[in-house]
């Protein structure tokens, strides 16, 4: 098993009678981009204030590179980086200053980390503007700035690209597998999920605080796996698909029959149809993507998260 | 430990200084201050007496500031405390110094020591300017008045700075815990104030009512912060102007004792709620 930056065991975080974290556990390796995936109000927000000593755990335990969460919480998350959702800063003061004033607190870089995280921010020019001229999207560069102070071992980011153009966004990307090239580890919340599986390693599945699914998108997707077909008979080769065990489901997508079953097994799909009769005309695997896969494991829950009827 | 609330505190000062409020505050408190030097300095023109003369003069002139700069300076450190501490809820910049690793009790505890820190140098401050305007006032005014010795003495002065340095702390501890507990300026700011008038105006009617109020009384913020402040003076600058009872003030072993359970207590109860209490929402 690869060396853990962090580990929860049964987290769990009640405000009154609603669950907002349940039993969550999750293993983050170090190196890498781990995605924190889940339709809103699932947890995720609460299980980063509880990584980051914001929110206190109602029942469960987690270690934070390596350290107990009991005793050297504080000391970890002085190798840790975060930007919170929504940029937080002194709005009277410049973007310069306001990094000198974290920097100062954190105590952990010299002066020279300001100006180059400013220029590969590309905040330089406007450093030392006041943060309550800034634009939402130099926030975004100004906290991503924020979270690189001290050089962090384990970077979290929720919802890193919000307030970005499609440019901004590129760029963070990017940003995020060069920061991840570099060593780091990098524990991304966020609910795009093409961003996500563009940049993610392993992603853990959230939904109403419990966790739904937790892997490398390769294997979750795998296991996710359906072939797109065309036959002589398409309703009795529906008919015959349907009864395989293994197949979970069949449907008509464009003219075409998709069973949800494992590519690996497309021999199997064929004979059996052979079988009885119905001859295969076109057969090729289906790529799920992650937001299937994800709609599929959430089910209603994120339907219901988005205001809409199941 | 210390050196950790130190580095903070050092770094809580290179925000603070750099919004207007202090300054703006310091400006007023002066300003304030300086009233009983120039005041005593004119009337002193129509009527020149020894008592008049070592109001505006050294050393007598500093005490007299001090206690002016007390007593606009409640208002001005309660509506301070409860802006250092309710702005970081506001702009929710607390939440990016938590998360960095900075302890909580600690955080709290390098902005009540920067206010207490604050509070000591504006009323230094003060004192400068004081020698300065007295210098001056007295240099128009020309020598004291002859047959007379001066009343005042220089120990007042360090006496003074004391009394007025330590009676502003546990104000700072009230807008600190008030502040915290709901976490906002406004709130924290308004309670505190209403505290501090309701107080005096409870104990005012009570002790008109009920002669056993005057224990109760006697524990009593405000008035342990006005018996400290005005112990050991020989005119102590007690004033009732409706008439009717007021007491008799604890003695200044008594007020510095009730003050300091203020202090620690409320001190205390701010530091434990902020430990305790989630940072929810962006």
């Amino acid at each position: 098993m690869d060396e853990l930056v962090l580990e929860t065991h049964a987290l769990t975080k009640r405000y009154g009678p609603v669950l907002a974290v349940d039993s969550l556990s999750i293993e983050v390796p170090r190196g890498g981009v781990f995605g924190l995936l889940g339709p809103n109000g699932s947890g995720k927000t609460t299980t980063m204030n509880i990584l980051l000593g914001l929110v206190a755990p109602t029942s469960g335990t987690f270690r934070l590179l390596g350290r107990d969460t009991k005793s050297g919480q504080q000391e970890a998350l002085r190798h840790v980086g975060a930007i919170a959702e929504s940029p937080a800063f002194y709005p009277y003061l410049s973007g310069r200053m306001n990094l000198q004033y974290f920097q100062g607190i954190i105590g952990r870089s010299d002066s020279r980390d300001i100006e180059r995280l400013l220029e590969m921010v590309g905040l330089s020019s406007r450093a030392h503007s006041k943060f309550s001229t800034y634009s939402q999207g130099m926030k975004q560069r100004l906290s991503i700035a924020y979270a690189l102070l001290g050089n962090p071992d384990l970077l979290f980011l929720d919802e890193p690209t919000n307030g970005l153009d499609p440019a901004g966004m590129a760029e963070v990307r990017e940003l995020i597998r060069h920061l991840s090239g570099e060593g780091r580890t990098v524990l991304l919340s966020s609910h795009l999920l093409h961003e996500v599986e563009q940049v993610c390693d392993r992603v853990a599945i959230l939904s109403r605080g419990r966790l739904i699914a937790q892997g490398t998108i390769r294997d979750l997707l795998q296991q996710r796996g359906a072939v797109r077909l065309s036959t002589t008979d398409d309703t009795k080769a529906a008919s015959i698909m349907s009864a395989l065990p293994w197949v979970t489901a069949v449907t008509t997508e464009n003219g075409y029959l998709i069973a949800e079953a494992p590519p690996e097994r497309s021999g199997e799909l064929t004979t059996a149809l052979a079988g009885q009769g119905v001859a295969v005309k076109e057969m090729a695997p289906v790529q799920v993507s992650l937001e299937r896969y994800f709609l599929e494991v959430t089910g209603d829950d994120s339907a219901s998260a988005r205001g809409e009827t199941p | 430990m210390m050196a950790h609330i130190m580095n903070l505190t050092r770094w809580e000062w290179y925000k603070l200084r750099r919004r207007w409020l202090p300054w703006i505050m310091l400006g007023l408190l002066l300003v304030v201050s300086q009233l009983f030097v120039w005041v005593s300095y004119f009337f002193n023109r129509t009527e020149q007496s020894r008592d008049v003369y070592d109001n505006f003069t050294l050393p007598g002139s500093i005490p007299n500031a001090l206690g002016l700069a007390y007593s606009i300076g409640i208002f001005l450190i309660v509506i301070l405390t409860a802006s250092v501490l309710g702005t970081e809820y506001r702009w929710r910049t607390l939440r990016s110094i938590i998360a960095r690793g900075t302890g909580r009790w600690q955080y709290l505890a390098s902005k009540i020591m920067l206010l207490g820190l604050l509070a000591g140098g504006a009323l230094l401050i003060v004192v400068a300017v004081t020698a300065v305007s007295s210098l001056i006032a007295g240099a128009l005014a020309g020598g004291a008045p002859a047959g007379s010795s001066a009343s005042a003495r220089w120990l007042d002065v360090p006496i003074a700075f004391g009394k007025a340095w330590f009676a502003f702390l546990p104000y700072i501890a009230l807008a600190a815990f008030f502040t915290v507990l709901t976490t906002s300026t406004a709130a924290g700011m308004a309670i505190s104030l209403v505290y501090y008038y309701a107080e005096s105006i409870v104990a005012a009617i009570f002790l008109n009512l009920f002669t056993w109020f005057e224990t109760a009384a006697s524990y009593m913020l405000g008035r342990n912060a006005t018996a400290w402040m005005t112990s050991g003076d020989d005119s102590p600058v007690i004033s009732f102007p409706m008439g009717g009872r007021f007491g008799t003030f604890p003695s200044a072993l008594h007020a510095f004792l009730v003050l300091m359970v203020y202090i620690l207590a409320l001190g205390g109860l701010a530091l434990w709620l902020f430990r305790r209490r989630d940072l929810t929402g962006n």
